[in-house]
């Protein structure tokens, strides 16, 4: 019941990013509220999936890739949701959109697995995850905005002919200013998560393992590229590092985590693969 | 008198192009003398603008000739081959060309349909080619036609309406990049009309303070105070260029004001901080090269044509009434002006006619010896009798020819078999101009009758 619902609440995600982006090519045929309603839509479908998946457990679904990634994904549509309300150009949280798709239908078809064996558990476990994802999440929204800024950047600079490529309106995406704020904001907010979630998951490995840190894959991307955003932050605020440099920066660590999940997912292997389970 | 118009505007030629005669144009007076000098041409009137830089030309040489030695003309001052300049020049003679400044003038084929200033920049074309007499009766009767009908088609039609100008494009382009461009700054580079417009559209939108900078103190305060923002100096340029948001450049400066250079120093200073170039002038202010600075944006009058493209559409209907209208205008006036195109002969010859019937009549009254009262009076209706009878079909069929068809070729062999070349000349003598303009309103009901 709670897989079916994941399944349904990818499709409703992956219709919603094809909408919004065929409306932001063609405006014509925009019905401005339907990319909110579909992502509320989906949105309420996935919480269903992961309050049925709660109870399937019997504990709030975290210690596993599969749930984790559904949770990452929920969280992202919920700043979809949010992006689509605040930016005034609704479309653009199609965007976000195709991110919790791809999250959505990979947790939805990587086995979910049990709860993990017994003297993996700690209390540790679940804050580490949620804090992790959670600021995945930030992350993974700030480079998709980033992404939404570089087309702007590209079709204000590129001002001859091409600037109608996407969206034939002027107003189709939202003003640079607006995608440089969200996301240095998501960046913000990330940072502190992902800190605490990696102190976290450094406690839990102490206590499950005996070392707080090993250099897994995701272990070693999550670290740079917290390094890399709290460079981002340090010289946007000393020497102005803003615009094309910092969204490209933004993308690059963005797409190295998920690069680093999408590899542990396919393998089939656990979070963090191997590094506990030898 | 024929009617020539040879020009090159922004839907033909780049900015690089037009640049080169708008340099040249700077001293109107003195290109119109270059442009009167050319041997077929006697009145001449250029309108350059910053996007279009026209010649409109009346001579009594044949419109071909009149085009070729405009076109020598043309290649000449822009230093080009043929081959580069010639596919951006378009030459428009005789009724198309009076289609074509009944057009211009009603700001149909401006880069924004619609847009105001047009009228007032060809106003002032015409004007500096009246003082300086370069103008005489055909083009004067072209102009003050094409006054009226753009006058018509402004109350007329809604195209005017929603037609902004420029100054349009740059709140959205700044919406596009800020946002909402409450508490943004703007500055203006150049006091000159077209910035003042600009800046009023802006603050209209919100911006929180706007600065003038010009390099006459005087004119950015004068600009300044009418807007109610600050005058400064073009010295202080990398200090403003830091604290603004939004800058709209118009000098008539020959070079690029704000240069790469100095622009990437700013840039840095400012922290990146997203700043749009809005260069309105021709030739441009802004190097184009600034553009490859981060976050740093530069429209030309070019890209804001790009820009503008996306309304154009609402406007198209409006246009076609605007057209409708103008076709209508036309008709009347070519048929009216063909009218006239007779009038100087028919009187040239029969000037030249009772002349030479009065001359023989007081010769014949000479050789009479004391001719009583009647005689002379006889004698005389003889006279005029001859030449009224000899002279009514020619008249008639003439009078035909000039309401209806060409009347071009009969006037030529009478101008030829009669000598009239003078007389005509004297006849053609322009009325002053307010009776004139009386003549074309007069003449207006009439006009509608014939059309319709």
């Amino acid at each position: 019941m709670a897989l079916l619902l994941l399944k349904v609440s990818a499709v409703i995600y992956i219709l919603v990013a094809v909408l919004g982006l065929v409306q932001l090519r063609w405006p014509r045929l925009s019905g401005d509220r339907t990319v909110i309603v579909g992502l509320s839509v989906a949105v309420l479908a996935h919480a269903i999936a992961l309050g049925g998946r709660t109870v399937e457990i019997g504990t709030f679904p975290l210690s596993t890739l599969a749930d984790g990634l559904s949770l990452f994904g929920f969280l992202a549509a919920l700043i979809a949701i949010g992006i689509a309300w605040r930016s005034g150009v609704p479309q653009a949280a199609a965007f976000v959109a195709i991110l919790v798709a791809a999250l959505t239908i990979l947790a939805a078809v990587i086995d979910p697995g049990t709860a993990g064996p017994e003297r993996l558990r700690s209390p540790w476990l679940p804050v580490h995850i949620a804090l992790a994802f959670l600021g995945e999440a930030s992350f993974a929204v700030a480079g998709i905005v980033s992404f939404v800024y570089l087309i702007q950047e590209r079709r204000l600079k590129q001002k001859r002919k091409k600037i109608h490529k996407i969206g034939t309106g002027l107003h189709k995406l939202p003003a640079l200013e607006i995608l440089d704020n969200v996301s240095v904001r998501l960046i913000q907010l990330g940072f502190p998560m992902m800190t605490f979630g990696l102190i976290a998951g450094a406690i839990y490995s102490k206590e499950v393992s005996g070392h707080y840190w090993t250099w897994g894959l995701l272990n070693t991307v999550s670290l740079l590229v917290s390094i890399l955003y709290a460079l981002l932050l340090h010289f946007r605020l000393t020497i102005g590092w803003r615009g094309r440099k910092a969204a490209v920066l933004t993308l690059v660590g963005v797409l190295a985590t998920l690069v680093a999940l999408v590899v542990l997912g396919v393998a089939g292997v656990g979070a963090h693969g191997q590094d506990y389970v030898s | 008198m024929r009617f020539v118009v040879i020009g090159l505007s922004h839907r033909t030629a780049s900015i690089e192009l037009r640049e080169r005669f708008a340099h040249h144009t700077r001293d109107l007076e003195a290109a119109l003398d270059e442009v009167t000098k050319l041997e077929t041409i006697q009145e001449a009137c250029i309108v350059s603008t910053c996007n279009r830089v026209e010649f409109y030309v009346a001579g009594d040489a044949d419109p071909h000739t009149m085009s070729r030695s405009l076109r020598g003309h043309l290649l000449t001052l822009s230093g080009l081959p043929p081959a580069e300049l010639e596919p951006h020049l378009y030459i428009h003679e005789g009724e198309r060309g009076l289609h074509h400044l009944f057009r211009v003038a009603s700001s149909l084929d401006s880069m924004v349909v619609g847009e105001p200033q047009i009228l007032g920049q060809v106003k002032e074309a015409y004007r500096v080619a009246t003082a300086s007499q370069h103008v005489g009766a055909a083009l004067t009767r072209a102009f003050q036609k094409a006054f009226f009908i753009a006058k018509r088609v402004r109350t007329e039609t809604g195209i005017a309406e929603n037609a902004v100008s420029m100054s349009f494009a740059a709140v959205e382009l700044g919406k596009e990049i800020f946002d909402t461009l409450e508490g943004k700054q703007v500055l203006l580079i150049g006091a000159g009309k077209m910035a003042g417009l600009a800046s009023r559209h802006l603050v209209a939108s919100g911006v929180q303070q706007v600065r003038v900078a010009s390099r006459s103190m005087a004119s950015a305060q004068r600009l300044a105070n009418e807007i109610g923002g600050l005058a400064s100096s073009l010295g202080d340029l990398p200090i403003l260029l830091n604290e603004a948001d939004i800058v709209i450049s118009s000098t008539a400066a020959p070079g690029y004001v704000v240069g790469k250079a100095m622009m990437a120093k700013v840039v840095r200073k400012r922290r990146y901080r997203p700043i749009l170039f809005v260069d309105i002038a021709v030739p441009r202010d802004v190097d184009p090269d600034v553009a490859d600075l981060d976050n740093v944006f530069v429209y030309d009058v070019d890209d804001l044509e790009q820009v503008l493209e996306l309304n154009r559409e609402s406007r198209a209907r409006e246009a076609a009434a605007a057209e409708k209208l103008i076709d209508g205008e036309l008709g009347g006036y070519v048929r009216w002006s063909k009218s006239q195109q007779v009038v100087p002969v028919i009187k040239a010859l029969r000037v030249h006619a009772t002349s030479i019937a009065a001359a023989e009549v007081q010769r014949t009254l000479a050789s009479v010896r004391e001719p009583d009262k009647k005689t002379a009076q006889s004698i005389q209706a003889m006279g005029n009798a001859i030449v009224n009878k000899m002279l009514h079909p020619v008249l008639t069929r003439l009078k035909e020819e000039g309401a209806q068809g060409d009347p071009q070729p009969l006037l030529d062999a009478l101008v030829a078999l009669f000598e009239l070349q003078d007389a005509v000349r004297d006849a053609e003598q322009p009325a002053p101009r307010e009776e004139r303009s009386d003549n074309v309103v007069e003449l207006r009901p009439k006009d509608q009758a014939q059309g319709d």
